[in-house]
């Protein structure tokens, strides 16, 4: 059989704004939520960048400098993780791909109807669309499995454990990284204890955290005014010499929050402030 | 802007939609009640609910204040694998001159706090606004389960 | 549009916030707690929220505000009973109320209050 990629993709290129055009028609009928979701210039902008790749792709798509359907697959890829993001289901957006079929066909039928070559090209583009679709499938199962791979980690590092340590006094040791996703888990956690236990002292301990920067300063404090707002007072312990250092250094002022260098000397404050003693 | 928003009342899309007017300042806490009531029947936490009811609350405040009146549509999905919804705000006041400096925090014209847009916008995962001169602004966040 | 009940405990406006407020409600009750107090020369004041299930920057702002201006008039304030998630929320958007009294509950508050003014007594006769 003789390569047919250079006449199909001259075929497609005059009829080039016939096929975006039907190809979004297809989606507006057919895909409705996706339209509603993504919004009609999206559409627009997706099925005419796809279709001109897709014209360029099929001319060296034998050859080994296929470069340019390299580059359709990419883009198809990237189309399918940002359609992910964007709650579209993976079928959504394999039928956006493969609906370009229905704007293609009718078009050869139309010029080749009597001819016995459409049989080769409809099954040149079929193959292709086909492949491009399973490819938006795979891309959206891979961008899956990476998000669950991260939300295990995730839940390792975020589990937060909250200690009633006396009357009136929670504490939150933390060990490992703070991200903002663990500080908003650990502000949760922190402030249903608080509300729960209705507690007027919460200690933060970073003993634990091996590098205190100033994003990690920004969470505390964070944190802290939270605690504040409900009602409670926030002590943070475990500022060690070298933590100290960096936070000035670095120009972060926790002058707003009481800051003790160990646990037991922030625990003897908090029974001060609760009015309490050890007997 | 095109309308193919029509699909959703033709009873063949998967989406239900509401909209209520919004001129008053009561009417800012009738879609506050509405998206937390839809919230609450689709079983998102206390602590969301709270916090996109709170962005609801700054976006119809801002149609009152800036457009005089308005209208906010709810468009709940409920079908396998997508589950949620989206609120769009929408006036025909003046708009916005510039998006980027009214989407800074503390930024007012109308010696407000200047956390209106800036605010929802850190509450909700998905913002999105447009606004035209002399036209509009159409202001649109989703929530997904 | 229902008025907010201001009370008397001792010396201390209480204001216990029931209802969902509006704008004109929330300035409304603004108003009238600042009257209460140049009426009563009450020594405190303090503000319910536990019932609040939405604080958004106007509500906060009144808040803050109402606090500040009780302050000219030479009382303490205290917010108590703010539900988590509205502390959660309130910090997302990014809120500051740094200088604002809070409490867990009401008792708390009245206590805090007594305390900030024996400080204040303290001040002047030490």
């Amino acid at each position: 059989m003789t390569f047919i990629g250079n006449e199909i993709s001259s075929i497609l290129s005059k009829n080039r704004n016939k096929i975006c055009d039907s190809w979004k028609k297809q989606l507006i009928i057919q895909s409705r939520t996706l339209v509603e979701l993504i919004g009609l210039n999206q559409v627009e902008k997706i099925t005419q960048e796809i279709s001109d790749s897709l014209i360029k792709a099929v001319k060296t798509i034998n050859t080994h400098e296929h470069e340019d359907y390299k580059k359709l697959e990419k883009q198809v890829a990237e189309l399918s993780r940002e359609m992910s993001l964007r709650n579209i289901t993976p079928t959504e957006t394999a039928q956006l791909i493969f609906f370009i079929k229905d704007a293609i066909f009718p078009i050869l039928q139309e010029d080749y109807g009597q001819n016995s070559i459409i049989a080769d090209y409809i099954l040149f583009i079929n193959s292709i669309v086909d492949k491009l679709g399973l490819l938006t499938f795979q891309i959206y199962l891979e961008s899956r499995e990476e998000l669950i791979k991260e939300q295990q980690r995730a839940f390792m590092d975020v589990s937060v454990p909250v200690v009633k340590v006396w009357k009136d006094i929670v504490l939150i040791p933390l060990v490992g990284m703070l991200d903002s996703s663990r500080t908003q888990l650990m502000m949760e956690t922190m402030l249903s204890a608080i509300e729960d236990t209705q507690s007027k002292v919460a200690i933060i301990d970073i003993s634990g955290i091996p590098i205190v920067d100033s994003l990690v300063a920004r969470h505390l404090i964070t944190a802290a005014s939270a605690a504040k707002l409900m009602g409670a007072e926030c002590l943070i312990t475990g500022i060690r010499a070298k933590i100290s250092q960096t936070l000035v250094q670095l120009g972060v002022d926790l002058s707003g929050i009481v800051t003790k260098t160990t646990l037991a000397d922030g625990l003897q404050l908090a029974l001060q402030m609760t009015e309490q003693k050890l007997i | 802007m095109e309308k193919y928003q029509d699909s959703r009342d033709s009873g063949q899309g998967q989406s239900v939609s509401t909209t209520i007017f919004v001129a008053s300042y009561e009417d800012v806490i009738v879609a506050r009640q509405k998206v937390r009531e839809l919230m609450n029947e689709m079983k998102f936490s206390l602590l969301d609910q709270t916090r996109v009811v709170t962005a609801v609350s700054e976006l119809s405040r801002n149609i009152i204040v800036h457009a005089g009146k308005g209208e906010m549509t709810i468009i709940k999905y409920d079908e396998s694998g997508r589950r949620g919804f989206r609120c769009i705000f929408e006036d025909k006041g003046p708009g916005i001159a510039d998006i980027d400096l009214a989407m800074r925090e503390g930024y007012s014209t109308t010696n407000s706090l200047g956390l209106g847009l800036s605010g929802s916008k850190k509450l909700c995962k998905n913002f999105s606004i447009q606004s035209t001169r002399g036209k509009g602004t159409r202001i649109e966040i989703a929530e997904w389960k | 549009m229902v008025d907010i009940p201001i009370l008397m405990i001792g010396k201390n406006v209480v204001v216990p916030i029931q209802t969902e407020l509006n704008d004109i409600g929330a300035k409304k009750m603004q108003e009238d707690v600042l009257y209460k107090i140049e009426k009563t020369t009450a020594s405190g004041l303090v503000i319910d929220v536990s019932a609040v299930s939405i604080i958004d920057s106007f509500l906060g702002r009144i808040l803050v505000d109402t606090s500040k201006m009780a302050k000219l008039m030479g009382t303490e304030s205290v917010i108590v009973g703010m539900k988590k998630e509205v502390v959660l929320t309130l910090i997302q958007l990014g809120l500051r109320m740094e200088n604002l009294n809070t409490a867990l509950n009401l008792e708390d508050g009245l206590n805090l209050l007594r305390k900030l003014q024996e400080t204040l007594h303290g001040k002047i006769s030490g």
